[in-house]
């Protein structure tokens, strides 16, 4: 689950700038939703790292209960 | 030093991994191309491999203390003065002309490549031993 999350955290960027490319390929408005996508791509990463972190914490805390 | 991240045998893989992938795109540069595409890629591998560093020593801060989460705001100032620092550096390079954008960009893109890498590796395993 957690290396799911980190995947994300890694990934939400780029998935950003390739939903920005392709929208702005169909609509002509390059390159302003590229940007756009691109900082909605580096918040999501941002808050997939909190809940990567919080996440983390939780399974060390049940692996030191067990 | 205490395994913080989950899996730190995954982490050692991407950096194994990246190493590698610098070494392989170096050297077929200083073979088909010129010595300065090979600085090119080198600049573009070296400011992506810093980045992940400074991420996982980010990461490892955070998880030092079990049960005990840092201040939110704290987390995510963190995680975006690198990403910024990251993309002002890249834009920086490109905008001075320092660097071929296509070799930067490849040397840029050898941390995805080697995460892409790892994954797809992981996920194999995962379905064998499913199997």
């Amino acid at each position: 689950m957690a290396s799911t999350i980190g995947y994300q955290v890694a990934f939400a960027p780029f998935i950003g700038i390739g939903v920005g490319v392709f929208l702005d390929s169909k609509l002509g408005t390059f390159p302003y939703l590229t940007i756009i996508f691109l900082i909605f791509g580096i918040v999501a990463g941002g808050l997939n790292y909190y809940r990567f972190a919080k996440q983390q914490q939780e399974e060390d805390k049940d692996r030191k209960k067990l | 030093m205490r395994e913080c991240v989950e899996s730190e045998t995954l982490l050692l893989r991407i950096e194994v991994v990246s190493a590698i992938l610098l070494i392989v795109f170096t050297l077929a540069a200083l073979v088909w191309f010129s010595r300065k595409i090979v600085l090119d890629i080198l600049l573009g591998g070296g400011i992506v491999i810093l980045s992940f560093q400074i991420l996982k020593r980010q990461l490892r801060r955070v998880l030092q203390n079990p049960g005990k989460l840092p201040r939110r705001a704290g987390m995510f100032a963190g995680y975006y003065i690198r990403y910024v620092a990251t993309l002002l550096l890249i834009f920086l390079v490109l905008f001075l002309r320092l660097a071929t954008p296509i070799p930067f960009l490849v040397g840029l893109s050898i941390m995805v490549l080697s995460i892409v890498m790892v994954g797809v590796f992981e996920f194999i395993m995962m379905k064998k031993g499913e199997s």
